[in-house]
């Protein structure tokens, strides 16, 4: 009870006559009250005649609240509470699948352990490596621990560093506090003082709370894997996968399949020779060697041991023909990482076998984990990726939309990036046997609400461009893609101190983001710019950068076409965290700014089912909109099908001939309910822009902005995707850019580039991985391709390798270099506004007819600047955001390149486009790569910073992502951020000092 | 508030705790009605109060193992959609508040060519909204759900006395203003 309440609490007492009157109305007297009151009745008339009011008022009370609405949920919310209590409560005909369905983990689990036989079985041929070539290495590396250890010299090789400096970046210091806590785990850890202290502080808060930290969650995951193992076991339904996967990880004995020991090695390394190793696979199967992945002690039980108060967590079930684990994660207690880190290289030093003890043998939750990971459905990608010594694996869990996936070339493993779930530590060796640590910590893996799959991160990696010789083919055929999604994507990675995934940037979507300084057309659809000048970045000294800039036609508010808009906003649970429905709210409201009284706009919402929030209502209504909005809030799954789907209804009842007729999804991406198959969604839109109905796709949230369904339902969808990573951004893209956004001038605009055979030896296109056309196609135009807005720009890069000097012959006027052809059909609607409206201000305009228009532009030799500095600043600006994109990336491209010279140049353009505060914030973000880079020196000082802020932040968003929450949970809130802002600070005061 | 023939609140309370989905249901249909109605109070329009009904249902299933109810299950279920409908509404509080101030002074202008009834059910409704929230609760708890003065103390969290007064201060300032409007 609160004290208002209380305070509302009358003392017990003798009633008024009046009070006594309702009370006797509703029954609510007893016996001898109401005796009582009947006989006063018949004595005080007034009194009687008050009751009738009284009883009258009662009458016309009920007749009111007779006429409500209908008094039943409906059949969708029927079954999403039946749904729920078999969520919950395990509530089933069926109890197998009760067991199943009551975790989502579990799920989970079951699909990846399917996942992992596949994975297992396909990794048979080829990509293993003997079990004694592993050893060796194992070995190898044991001593080389050893070394370090014992001399406590810097250990090079311990870290990325080597790799990071072969790409570029810059080599971190091997700071002494770093092989002072190697050396001497926990006393490392007192020399943290005040940091110490803070970490102190940020786990009592986390006790307090124990159902929200992690280490339950990822116990409970862990336990509830063994006991799908065991349900599968006992039932004894196993397919010949399931079957070998489960020998081969030591859970089914010799008798039932193959021994243990000769299994496939890949995953099973780990559980015959200690070596918790496993195969990833390579897309193409060419791989030489696969990259193995150990995890040291599996993640669930380093995290929950440091809790040494806890009981383990539960060992696998013992098989025949098993070797017995060493190391049982009872065994240790001790509470540091850093120790435990210690003990796992102590423990290699002495291994005298061969084998390593400290890696206790995988259990299954470990390799199905990582099973998981090596088996998303984001494979196959690589096709591109021509180089030998460039072999690609992707890991990336799958199917229940779960983990993120994550890429690294096997003769790299500093590419590798841990963006997984529970791993604490993983060692992570690669291909040549030479290990590295990764210091990800990763907390990804638990729903973000009961009955929401787990939060994830979904992207796909599609390579790199790679070089082609102009004499093979000589022509460069993609859509565009005015998307700018990624770059704030990656800028929020960066500004919680993590690496953004490789497979997130994309490089034209973060070249697209800044302002290229090119002239808006006056008289067509389109122009285009042509820059060239000799890269620094280039692979060969001399080598051209050539930027196709094209730039749309501005459209100005009052010119633009009427828009008929829907919102479609997701208001699911997930979208309760870090404020995104507010910032959807705001941003849309934005939007609706720019909203004229010819427009008409409505609002559709998603949870666990499609509501409509608000009927299409006239442009001067738009009041209604925002009140609207205003009323929503968040709760339940997602269902954004059935959202689209509402929406795409409204918009057609309210369908402007002629006008913008655009859908307008706001969402953090992770469809769980209703249709879930992207596939099916996007055929469901296909439909609708078959009939000119647009959409724009809004990602806001990083935990689970799944960025590849979004920007294929925006493609797909006629549209183009953004990313809101703040007000600010939406202020870009709802202000700044809402012509664009909102107009389409043309459709399906494709460009060719063609190079000189003779001018030019090889090329390669930066970024457009995922927009390659083939040749033929460019003039098929029933090819779908890009849509752009007005006032649109577009930036195609090349990196061109000329031919040595004097191929040219000096007569005559030179050929191109190259030839750039675009083509494109204009929008209808927009064209004949044109003609209408602006019949007098265009001359002439040729091309707006309503049919296909191709152009072509050319690039002379003689435009190629030799001189990298005296090169346009936008057109460098383009250059220097490729080159930070490629690098984000780990591009195979920038390998070799400075990122001092990147830094450097970003800074020159400070000093010359200093006012365009994009290009500031492009600076800072390089500067801040570097430092990211280097803090990832493990155990360092400022590691331990940033983890320990990273998991506050973990914290927090768990806290804020709670449905019940009380002043204590605010309480703790304000005390994790105060605690973050001292790490913050002290974060700065480190990099600031590294930097000098 | 279940006729004796019905199966009591807690008995398929605990055959959904064993497994029988076939007792949500049933669950569901009993309540629904009567907290959609509820629910309908707090919220503007139907989808509102069906998000904070299901809401409600959902925290029921979440919190299956620790119920007790002894016997309705009524009290709890109101209690919970209304902390609900208050959760929501504190985000909100600020902008209503300001709409209320807006709304507030400008009596609903009363419709012409309606019939002397649906006059005076648009009176009351308008008077309804204007009585002080607590008063309207209880009043609502008692004429639209009929729960008891000690079940309704449950949902508001007061004595039951107070609710007395309560409803008795809402029943009179209702009659005073029909009154004043000739309704009555």
């Amino acid at each position: 009870m609160t004290d208002a309440r209380q305070e509302f609490d009358l003392p017990e007492g003798p009633q008024g006559p009046e009070e006594l009157l309702s009370a006797y109305l509703f029954d609510e007297l007893d016996a001898a009250d109401r005796l009582a009151l009947e006989q006063r009745l018949e004595n005080e008339p007034a009194l009687a005649e008050r009751l009738e009011e009284l009883r009258e008022t009662l009458s016309l009370l009920r007749q009111a609240s007779m006429d409500a609405g209908p008094g039943e949920l409906s059949h969708a919310r029927r079954d999403a509470l039946r749904a729920e209590a078999r969520e919950v409560a395990g509530v089933t005909a069926d109890p197998q699948m009760g067991a199943i369905l009551a975790f989502p983990w579990l799920r989970a689990a079951a699909a990846v352990l399917m996942v992992s036989a596949g994975v297992l079985i396909y990794t048979q041929p080829g990509l293993v490596m003997p079990e004694s070539s592993l050893e060796t290495r194992t070995a190898s590396r044991g001593s080389s621990y050893d070394d370090s250890a014992a001399t406590g010299a810097a250990d090079s090789s311990w870290s990325e560093d080597a790799s990071l400096e072969a790409l570029g970046y810059a080599p971190s210091p091997a700071p002494s506090a770093e092989n002072e806590s190697r050396g001497g785990g926990v006393k490392g850890r007192a020399d943290g003082g005040e940091l110490a202290e803070l970490q102190e502080q940020a786990r009592e808060l986390a006790n307090i709370l124990p159902e929200q930290t992690l280490d339950d969650r990822s116990r409970g995951f862990r336990d509830q894997l063994d006991a799908q193992v065991k349900s599968i076991q006992e039932s004894g339904k196993l397919t010949v996968e399931e079957r070998e996967a489960l020998t081969a990880l030591g859970y089914l004995g010799s008798a039932d399949s193959v021994p243990p020991t000769e299994a496939p090695s890949g995953g099973i390394a780990g559980r015959t020779g200690g070596e918790a190793g496993f195969i990833a696979k390579a897309d193409t199967g060419e791989a030489k060697d696969g990259a193995k992945v150990e995890f040291n002690r599996d993640a669930w039980s380093k995290i929950a041991d440091r809790e040494s108060a806890r009981p383990s967590a539960p060992s696998a079930p013992a098989a025949p023909g098993t070797p017995s684990t060493p190391g049982a994660p009872a065994a240790k207690k001790q509470p540091e990482e850093e120790a435990e880190r210690m003990a796992f290289r102590r423990q290699s030093e002495t291994s005298s076998n061969g084998v390593n003890p400290s890696i206790d043998p995988v259990e299954l939750g470990d390799v199905a984990l990582l099973q998981g990971l090596s088996g998303g459905a984001a494979f196959g990608n690589f096709g591109e990726d021509t180089a030998n010594f460039f072999q690609p694996i992707e890991l990336g869990l799958l199917t229940t939309g779960f983990v993120d996936n994550f890429g690294f070339d096997a003769d790299s493993a500093a590419e590798l990036d841990f963006e997984t779930q529970l791993g604490r530590y993983a060692y992570v060796q690669d291909g040549y046997g030479r290990p590295f640590h990764q210091d990800q910590i990763l907390y990804h893996l638990r729903p973000v609400h009961e009955n929401e799959t787990p939060q994830d991160m979904f992207f796909r990696y599609y390579g790199d461009n790679a070089f082609v010789a102009a004499a093979q083919d000589n022509m460069s055929t993609f859509a565009v893609d005015v998307d700018t999604a990624s770059y704030p994507l990656a800028r929020n990675y960066l500004s919680n101190n993590m690496l953004p995934p490789r497979a997130s940037v994309r490089t034209e979507e973060v070249v697209n983001y800044f302002d290229q300084g090119i002239a808006a057309p006056q008289d067509d659809l389109f122009t285009v710019q042509l820059d060239a000048a000799e890269t620094p970045y280039g692979a060969e000294e001399g080598n051209v950068l050539l930027r196709v800039g094209v730039k749309a036609k501005e459209v100005s508010r009052e010119e633009r076409l009427p828009m008929n808009l829907v919102f479609v906003v997701d208001k699911s649970g997930s979208m309760r965290k870090q404020d995104r429905l507010n910032l959807v709210k705001r941003s849309l409201e934005l939007l609706l700014d720019q909203v004229r009284d010819d427009d008409r706009i409505g609002v559709v919402s998603f949870d666990t089912n499609g509501h409509i929030v608000q009927e299409s209502v006239a442009g001067r209504d738009r009041w209604q909109v925002r009140e609207a909005l205003r009323g929503l809030n968040a709760d339940g799954s997602t269902n954004a099908a059935e959202g689209l789907f509402l929406g795409y209804e409204m918009l057609d009842r309210n369908f402007i001939e002629g006008g913008i007729n655009r859908v307008v999804l706001a969402s953090d991406g992770v469809a769980n309910t209703g249709e879930t198959d992207q596939q099916r969604i996007l055929e469901q839109v296909a439909d609708f822009t078959a009939r000119q109905v647009d959409l724009t796709t809004i990602g806001v949230g990083m935990g689970n902005h799944n960025d590849v369904f979004l920007e294929q339902l925006a493609d797909k969808g006629n549209g183009s995707c953004h990313y809101v990573d703040g007000f600010d951004e939406a202020k870009r893209v709802f202000l700044d850019e809402f012509a664009g956004t909102m107009q389409t001038i043309a459709r399906d605009v494709k460009i060719q580039v063609e190079f000189d055979e003779q001018r030019v030896t090889k090329w390669r296109q930066i970024g457009y991985e995922n927009r390659a056309l083939t040749h033929e196609q460019f003039r098929d135009d029933s090819v779908d391709a890009g849509e752009v807005g007005a006032g649109h720009e577009i930036v195609a890069l090349y990196e061109l390798e000329l031919p040595p000097e004097s191929v040219e012959p000096s007569t005559g006027i030179p050929a191109p270099l190259a030839t750039v052809r675009m083509r494109w059909m204009p929008d209808a609607a927009f064209v004949a506004s044109l003609s209408s409206v602006q019949k007098a201000g265009v001359p002439d305009v040729e091309g707006l007819e309503l049919q296909v228009v191709e152009r072509s532009w050319q690039l002379d030799p003689n435009q190629v600047q030799t001189d990298w500095t005296e090169s346009p600043s936008r057109y460098r600006l383009a250059a220097v955001s490729a080159q930070y994109a490629e690098y984000l990336r780990r591009s195979y491209h920038v390998r070799g390149d400075s990122y001092d010279q990147l830094e450097a140049d970003a800074s020159q353009l400070v000093v010359e486009l200093g006012e365009d505060q994009q290009v500031r914030e492009l600076r800072d973000l390089i500067r801040r790569t570097r430092d990211l880079v280097r803090y990832r020196e493990p155990g360092s000082e400022l590691w331990k910073l940033i983890e320990e802020s990273r998991r506050i932040t973990m914290l927090q968003q768990e806290l804020r992502g709670k449905k019940e929450r009380n002043a204590e949970t605010e309480d703790l809130l304000v005390e994790l951020l105060k605690q973050n802002e001292k790490l913050e600070e002290r974060i700065r005061e480190h990099l600031e000092e590294s930097g000098k | 508030m279940s006729s004796p023939s019905e199966v009591p609140d807690a008995t398929l309370l605990e055959s959904f705790r064993q497994g029988d989905s076939t007792a949500l249901d049933t669950l569901v249909e009993r309540f629904q009605g009567p907290l959609l109605r509820f629910a309908r109070g707090f919220v503007r329009d139907q989808g509102a109060a069906e998000d904070l009904v299901q809401e409600t249902f959902i925290r029921l299933i979440r919190n299956l193992p620790a119920l007790e109810p002894h016997g309705s299950l009524s009290p709890w279920l109101y209690r919970v959609c209304r902390n609900l409908a208050y959760d929501n509404r504190k985000m909100e509080t600020r902008e209503m508040q300001r709409r209320e101030r807006v709304q507030e002074p400008e009596p609903a202008p009363t419709p012409a060519g309606l019939n002397e009834q649906q006059e005076t059910c648009a009176i009351l409704r308008r008077e309804l909204e204007l009585l002080p929230e607590r008063e309207r609760e209880a009043l609502r708890l008692k004429v639209d759900q009929g729960l008891s003065y000690i079940q309704i103390g449950e949902v508001l969290g007061v004595k039951p006395g107070t609710v007395g007064w309560l409803v008795h201060q809402a029943m009179n300032r209702l009659t005073e203003r029909l009154r004043a409007a000739q309704a009555i």
